[in-house]
């Protein structure tokens, strides 16, 4: 069975699924706590655990160098396989309609995907008007994607964590353990003359 | 403080430089993104000591050169970030600061080498062994000494 850990935005999200079918779930309000550990357990004896999957973004800075070193960590002392998605492609999967994929990025901005294009970075302003979106977004963030005129398609109108990512792990990319590159893109950027 | 108009300061000694700073801070909010100009040895950290005292946080203001950022906690929390030893994009992208801006204010030092519109810039000139030049070079209006 595979452990699949998703702490790429202000939720975070433990599944156990196998043989594309979900066997637990455990997704909680704040990405930032740590006790990852502790609730791994409530939902699997570790041993048992035969694949580590973990979301390497894009989003949250904190969250994912958190869920990310914790599952490298496990992987690493289980001596399991390491497994790697991106956070837009999970939101992605979770409805069978064209949608645009989003998680927070910080000051109000989000990281977004059409379907068949590349991730991007921007205000909720500049995602397309005529695709629903999909993503765990915090209160404020979804406020302000409805107020661009977007449609926040609700969670409960979603398949849920776990059964997505039982059929996500399928195709999820094998990872070395010191060679996992985490996805975020930021604005901030050197001035060209400060170089050399 | 010597000499004072409402967009520069000029100081005297480490002390005036960290009491203007901390006469500064009642400016500063959360979300602000405070970039810091300065040679080497100009009082930089010196003037976030002050920033962190006006803002009312704890912890204790070191030079983060090594750590590359460091975070005081407080009524508005403070970031502490120090830019000397990263030039590369990659490498900004690595300190979190939309994060960091999210959940407080954020000074610079060495903030010069950011491209970054809409944050403050503050210069601290050296004019001699004591005296400090602080200027505010962009700011909202409010923004003075």
């Amino acid at each position: 069975m595979v452990l699949v850990i998703d702490t790429s935005s202000h939720r975070s999200a433990l599944a156990l699924v196998a043989g594309g079918e979900a066997l637990a779930e455990d997704v909680v309000m704040d990405g930032r706590e740590r006790d990852l550990p502790e609730r791994v357990l409530a939902i699997v004896e570790p041993r048992r655990v035969e694949a580590v999957a973990v979301a390497v973004g894009p989003g949250s800075f904190t969250g994912l160098r958190v869920g990310v070193s914790y599952g490298v960590g496990l992987a690493m002392g289980l001596r399991v396989p390491l497994l790697g998605f991106g956070s837009l492609d999970l939101q992605a999967a979770r409805t069978g309609r064209a949608a645009t994929a989003a998680v927070d990025a910080g000051r109000r901005r989000l990281y977004w995907r059409e379907p068949g294009a590349e991730p991007r970075l921007g205000a909720p302003a500049e995602l397309p008007r005529e695709l629903p979106v999909v993503g765990w977004l915090r209160p404020d963030t979804a406020e302000a994607v409805r107020v661009a005129g977007l449609l926040l398609v609700p969670d409960k109108a979603l398949a849920g964590f776990a059964q997505t990512a039982a059929m996500l792990v399928g195709s999820a990319a094998r990872l070395g353990y010191d060679t996992v590159e985490l996805r975020y893109m930021q604005s901030f950027r050197p001035m060209r003359e400060s170089r050399g | 403080m010597d000499t004072t108009t409402s967009r520069e300061v000029t100081t005297v000694g480490p002390e005036a430089t960290e009491a203007a700073a901390a006469h500064l801070a009642r400016h500063v909010r959360r979300g602000d993104l405070v970039l810091l100009k300065g040679e080497m040895g100009a009082g930089k950290t010196t003037f976030v000591r002050g920033l962190a005292r006006g803002l009312g946080v704890s912890g204790d203001v070191m030079s983060p050169t090594f750590q590359l950022v460091r975070v005081y906690p407080g009524p508005v929390q403070l970031g502490h970030v120090d830019l000397c030893r990263l030039t590369e994009a990659a490498e900004v992208a690595d300190l979190g600061m939309d994060e960091l801006l999210d959940d407080g204010a954020v000074v610079v030092e060495w903030g010069d080498r950011l491209a970054e519109p809409g944050a403050v810039r503050l210069a601290i000139d050296v004019l001699d062994g004591r005296r400090r030049r602080l200027r505010i070079e962009e700011a909202p209006a409010e923004w003075s000494w």
